[in-house]
């Protein structure tokens, strides 16, 4: 399910005193199958620009086509229905787009609501017209794929730990098998090794085919794990790249306020005095590591 | 030297025969940066909430600057003592950041004409003098948590608790609330800080550091020694800082390197 975005523009509150322009022109392609990090200050429209790929917003102008589907304004959509062929426009329902484009908020775990683990993951499903049957089915798979024990299910979610109460809220939304999943922030506040776990169950999704679109601010997340990068800054692309290029570009990095990952800007030292390692291949410290051997065997 | 807080033989249980703590002790000295490092669950922000009388112990001693924590003297003990929570959002109150750090003081009743130049005063140690009249939503959360930071210290804590304050926040967030803690350490000397964290590069600014697991005291040393249990530390979940983890792992590749500082590692690999 490709997605493009053609001139995108989004203004908040527009027409009242408190208009703000979130998105400016905004021309995106992303492929299938990619793992792309947003990364940009806060309130630089990373947040609106993501709600726009579920038709969460709709575009003040412009259009985001998600594999074929339109998401426009209501007067630009109703213009472009037109120009369609009865057909065709069976294939425009924004409907199809929920159902395969999932969506998990920042801090999603705020928003568990059933009585059970169980319940609150199988309400998707059941929403979108599956038995009960079935959605408990699905529900069981995703839960089990995030790793939360058979014997919460029938627990309130809200006896759950904090970092048990955000993989039962990811299971929620990958219980429907989207085939784009965007997250945002989906490691903040999460312990190191509650990291790393979040972080391979989107790897194992991404390796499955599932096109991951994931807000974030941990530059080690971008660095190991990101196909493409996307720099956003008051509503405009500034940058778009590959994970390396990012932290050769000094400029970019000063404007983001990030340090490089560790790992990145001492394999750029041992460059710089003289070692033969090859950065790209650089993406955590074991790989580092891997390098400074490789290296070194070279020497002797 | 005087004590900001002394825990003995402390335990506590939200539900019956579970336990949090069993048999927890420790003690903090005035002036004192000590952090708690532990993963989510590990029980540390609990014991946040039990120094200050948010949470009751089912037995055991809390004493904070002397005073026992008894409903006698748990105001006395709070008046003495600011808490940052995690969440930006959540410890807003005013309707502009001027408003924000008044509400303690309207509290404890300073008369109306001192408050002005002390929330000046307070806004400006945390780098927000500028921003008096701004409204909450269009401050971003390390600048929420920098006026927190001042809310509180209009209150002349003796002691400040940091309970994960910073993990919500983005990087610049991040750096924004360190930098203003080492201002805080520079300008008073005999203020305590307790922040509680899983962050293990945010550990290393303090002078001490308390790992905490299954609500036991598992470490508790200068950050240096601290981080020399690699395996200990990634067994309950924390992770250790980026030197201490190349060192170790060249050291199994057989390439041992005899420093923890970037630049000398460097020399030292490419001779």
């Amino acid at each position: 399910m490709p997605i493009k975005f053609s001139h995108l523009n989004y203004v908040y509150s527009k027409d009242t005193p408190l208009e703000t322009a979130a998105l400016h022109d905004i021309n995106l392609d992303i492929i299938d199958g990619s793992f792309v990090c947003l990364v940009g200050h806060t309130g630089s429209g990373k947040s609106t620009l993501i709600q726009h790929i579920n038709a969460l917003l709709t575009p003040t102008s412009g259009s985001v086509d998600v594999n074929g589907i339109k998401v426009m304004n209501k007067k630009d959509k109703k213009g472009f229905l037109k120009s369609l062929s009865k057909e065709e426009r069976k294939h425009q329902n924004i409907k199809e787009i929920r159902k395969n484009v999932g969506l998990v908020f920042q801090f999603p775990e705020y928003q568990l609501f059933e009585e059970t683990v169980l319940k609150d993951v199988s309400f998707g499903p059941k929403n979108f017209g599956f038995s009960d049957e079935e959605a408990i089915k699905k529900a069981k798979e995703s839960l089990k794929l995030v790793g939360i024990d058979e014997s919460l299910y029938d627990k309130s979610p809200f006896e759950l730990s904090g970092g048990q109460r955000r993989r039962v809220a990811i299971a929620g939304i990958i219980s429907l098998n989207p085939d784009i999943l965007i997250l945002d922030e989906p490691t903040a506040g999460l312990d190191p090794q509650g990291s790393n776990e979040m972080m391979e169950l989107f790897n194992i999704l991404y390796k499955n085919g599932t096109t991951i679109i994931m807000v974030t601010h941990d530059m080690d997340i971008v660095i190991k794990y990101a196909t493409d990068v996307i720099v956003l800054k008051k509503g405009d692309i500034i940058l778009e790249c590959k994970p390396h290029s990012l932290f050769l570009n000094d400029e970019i990095l000063k404007e983001l306020c990030v340090e490089e990952p560790k790992p990145i800007s001492f394999a750029k030292d041992l460059i710089k005095n003289g070692m033969k390692i090859s950065l790209e291949n650089v993406k955590d410290t074991d790989t580092l590591i891997e390098e400074i051997c490789k290296a070194r065997v070279k020497y002797e | 030297m005087e004590k900001a807080i002394e825990i003995t033989s402390l335990e506590f249980e939200y539900e019956k025969d579970s336990k949090v703590f069993s048999d927890l002790s420790l003690s903090i000295q005035k002036g004192e940066y000590v952090t708690l490092l532990g993963h989510n669950g590990s029980g540390k922000s609990t014991l946040a909430r039990l120094i200050i009388g948010l949470l009751e112990a089912k037995s055991g001693k809390i004493e904070v600057f002397g005073k026992e924590l008894n409903e006698e003297n748990i105001y006395a003990i709070r008046s003495n003592v600011g808490i940052i929570f995690q969440n930006p959002d959540n410890q807003f109150i005013g309707s502009t950041v001027a408003d924000d750090i008044a509400f303690g003081l309207e509290n404890h009743q300073v008369p109306h004409d001192e408050m002005d130049s002390i929330i000046k005063k307070y806004a400006s140690l945390v780098g927000m003098e500028d921003f008096l009249d701004k409204e909450p939503t269009s401050l971003s959360g390390g600048q929420k948590q920098r006026v927190a930071i001042a809310g509180v210290l209009a209150m002349h804590p003796s002691l400040i608790i940091m309970d994960e304050s910073t993990s919500m926040l983005d990087p610049r967030g991040k750096k924004e609330i360190r930098d203003v803690v080492k201002k805080l350490r520079n300008e008073n000397k005999d203020l305590t800080i307790l922040s509680i964290t899983h962050d293990v590069e945010e550990a290393f600014d303090s002078d001490r550091i308390i790992v905490i697991s299954n609500g036991k005291i598992m470490f508790n040393d200068v950050p240096n020694k601290i981080f020399e249990h690699e395996k200990e530390l990634l067994n309950i979940k924390l992770d250790i800082p980026f030197v201490y983890k190349l060192r170790n792992g060249l050291k199994t590749k057989g390439i041992d390197i005899d420093s923890l500082d970037e630049k000398e590692m460097v020399r030292l690999l490419c001779q």
